[in-house]
């Protein structure tokens, strides 16, 4: 590969870029006008302005992408997540231009992208999956029989979607219509498709995926679970590898499954299978993630494997390297997900301008960004601003450096979810491993942040007061400013010049 | 010099006297010595007699946002916040007028002029950062006016509906 076109924009495009610069291949980004100096347009080798903030005319703008790949020379293009990621039109028009898809074929995805018709391929192979319709539809009348004949609580998803939008949950039949026509609005809206499926709604599940990589020449490992229970509207925003629901047994026989799933789909490239776990120990297909998951810094961390750099080597044709039976699981890693939403309101995003940013460093803990002080959060796009990853030796020790690391990561401007996820990480149940995707509603509905009756009252109280400096005393730290520097000067002058 | 602040709900009063470098504060019942000192823009070092802090701080639109030890405080100056107008019992004691929390698209308004809604009935449903937010009556209240239709776009803080006392 002699160039590689970024399709999107925030942490996960500078985190394809970096892997790319440690490869040697040159980078273009892509962006819209309200992103312009933002921290992917500015890491890349050059950046192509695409459109204006809404999706539909930049990120998501599929011959705007492509001509700027062409223009630029770039013979591949990583979708990241979201935005084309899952588009198999895109894949398509991508090998139709020659220019390589980092992902999996096109075929595969439209497969897996359609919930549905992947339900009926998987049950054909003989991969379990939850009990529910085998044909989508959008005619509310028959959705609602479809319903009540499945009985309540059902699941309404959208066809051509994933990433928990369109997604609602019904236990009452006089909430049927209504919520059915919501979805229905969110699946057009974030999909562009209204065809939505039911299926039966599990009690308490946890939610396990696996990663796999395949590639172009029949292989496929999986590399071993991630547990992503901690959710909020039906999307994660806890993740953990490994996971204490597993034992070494069901490890190995939900990876077996993992990897059939993949082999049955003809998928290549990095991609998640997604199970349910219920409370008895039986697993339950869910679908594919045919992408990059936002998550899948922690399976690089106790793997030990670049997965961007893995999806770059095997679009290129490259045999994979790794051999299921030499790769192990070390340690224990958890992400938290920091999004740009009020923890105490519903998880209501919130657009706004960041003052100020300063992210925890230290042994363990990495932090993949997207923003920087001083940056505008738009309302065009999702609201993750970062994601922070730790690792340690064992589980208990992980949950403690993320707390101290979350209690170290200062946001100003706006609301996000550091605080909140600490006091996850510090609740009973979730350091006894008692997950589950209801976690969320069920230990945390009216959650306010501690205040606590230590003196850190009275130190932003004099923070505030010494803000600007109105307040008499404050004393500047650092060297002193440089009166007569010749930086301030007028004059014309040379640098170690002859004179 | 004195200083008068609004944290959430509660207003602080903090007073401080600068003396040879060292600030003299009084907060509440307490007097404490503390040290402040400048080590960025946004950034300052605080210690008090028994403990030292490294403290974020920045200012936008009237609001002061600090950091200390985890907790992120909204410090604002009384005037600048608007009184909350919902009595106990929940219901709405004056009139008010809800605005967008956040920018974006209307979706639905299911109430009309002249409804009488309850506490957390749907108002309206605004469609932000590709997800649909319902936005709910804090007490119960009459409908005084509808300011928005589907379809339209709103920015943070526009009217959406007025609310009134029922009685």
């Amino acid at each position: 590969m002699k160039r590689i076109l970024v399709a999107n924009r925030g942490e996960i495009a500078l985190r394809v870029m970096k892997a790319c610069r440690e490869m040697g291949i040159p980078t273009v980004a892509v962006y819209s006008t309200s992103d312009k100096g933002s921290l992917h347009v500015q890491f890349a080798d050059e950046a192509v302005c695409i459109g204006p903030p809404p999706p539909l005319e930049s990120y998501l703008n599929i011959d705007k992408i492509l001509e700027t790949a062409k223009e630029r020379g770039a013979d591949a293009i990583h979708p990241g997540y979201g935005f084309l990621a899952e588009n198999s039109e895109f894949a398509r028009r991508c090998s139709e231009e020659k220019i390589t898809f980092i992902g999996p074929g096109h075929e595969a995805m439209r497969l897996l992208g359609n919930k549905v018709e992947s339900r009926k391929t998987m049950v054909k192979a003989g991969i379990p999956v939850i009990p529910g319709m085998m044909s989508a539809g959008k005619e509310i009348a028959s959705l609602c029989k479809e319903a009540t004949d499945m009985g309540l609580p059902v699941l309404v998803k959208a066809a051509g979607g994933g990433g928990g939008k369109g997604m609602r949950i019904i236990r009452e039949e006089k909430d049927l219509e209504d919520s059915l026509s919501a979805c229905m609005r969110e699946a057009k809206s974030a999909f562009g498709d209204d065809t939505i499926y039911l299926e039966r709604y599990i009690e308490r599940p946890r939610h396990i995926e696996f990663q796999i990589l395949a590639d172009c020449h029949g292989d496929i490992v999986h590399l071993f679970e991630r547990e992503c229970s901690i959710q909020r509207r039906y999307q994660k925003i806890v993740e953990e590898t490994p996971s204490v629901a597993l034992s070494p047994e069901l490890r190995e026989e939900m990876g077996s499954v993992a990897v059939k799933v993949a082999r049955t789909a003809g998928y290549t490239n990095a991609g998640t299978v997604e199970f349910l776990l219920d409370e008895s120990g039986e697993f339950y297909f869910l679908e594919v993630n045919a992408r990059v998951q936002v998550e899948h810094p922690i399976t690089e961390a106790v793997v030990g494997v670049d997965l961007v750099k893995q999806q770059i080597r095997i679009a290129s044709g490259e045999k994979l390297s790794l051999k299921q039976e030499e790769l192990r699981q070390r340690g224990h890693a958890i992400e938290c997900r920091i999004y740009a939403e009020d923890p105490e309101n519903n998880f209501l995003p919130c657009a706004g301008k960041i003052l100020y940013v300063s992210q925890p460093e230290g042994p363990g803990i990495r932090c993949d960004s997207g923003i920087w002080s001083g940056c505008e959060v738009s309302v065009h796009y999702d609201p993750i601003l970062s994601k922070l990853v730790v690792w340690d030796e064992t589980r208990e020790q992980a949950c403690k450096r993320m707390a101290a690391a979350l209690r170290r990561y200062a946001i100003l401007g706006i609301r996000t979810t550091t605080s909140f996820l600490a006091d996850v990480m510090e609740h009973p149940a979730f350091l006894e491993g008692r997950t589950h995707t209801g976690f969320i509603p069920e230990h945390f509905a009216d959650w306010k942040p501690c205040e606590g009756d230590g003196p850190e009252l009275k130190v932003a109280l004099l923070a505030a007061a010494a803000l600007g400096q109105k307040a008499p005393g404050v004393k500047a730290a650092g060297p002193a400013v440089e009166t007569f520097s010749p930086w301030k000067m007028g004059t014309k002058w040379r640098i170690g010049g002859q004179s | 010099m004195d200083f008068e602040f609004l944290v959430g709900e509660k207003e602080e009063k903090l007073s401080v006297e600068a003396k040879d470098g060292v600030w003299l504060a009084r907060f509440g019942d307490s007097e404490f010595r503390a040290e402040v000192v400048t080590v960025g823009p946004n950034v300052f070092w605080i210690a008090t007699s028994d403990r030292s802090f490294s403290v974020y701080a920045a200012e936008n639109e009237g609001k002061c946002y600090v950091f200390v030890e985890g907790q992120h405080f909204c410090i604002e100056k009384p005037a600048a916040q608007t009184r909350r107008k919902i009595g106990t019992g929940g219901t709405l004691k004056a009139e008010e007028v809800v605005g967008a929390p956040m920018p974006g698209v209307i979706v639905k308004v299911p109430v009309r002029k002249g409804d009488v809604v309850k506490v957390d009935q749907v108002l309206v449903v605004v469609e932000s950062m590709k997800m649909e937010n319902d936005i709910r009556a804090h007490g119960e209240a009459r409908v005084k006016e509808v300011h928005v239709k589907a379809g339209d776009s709103v920015n943070f803080g526009s009217p959406l509906v007025e609310l009134e006392p029922v009685s």
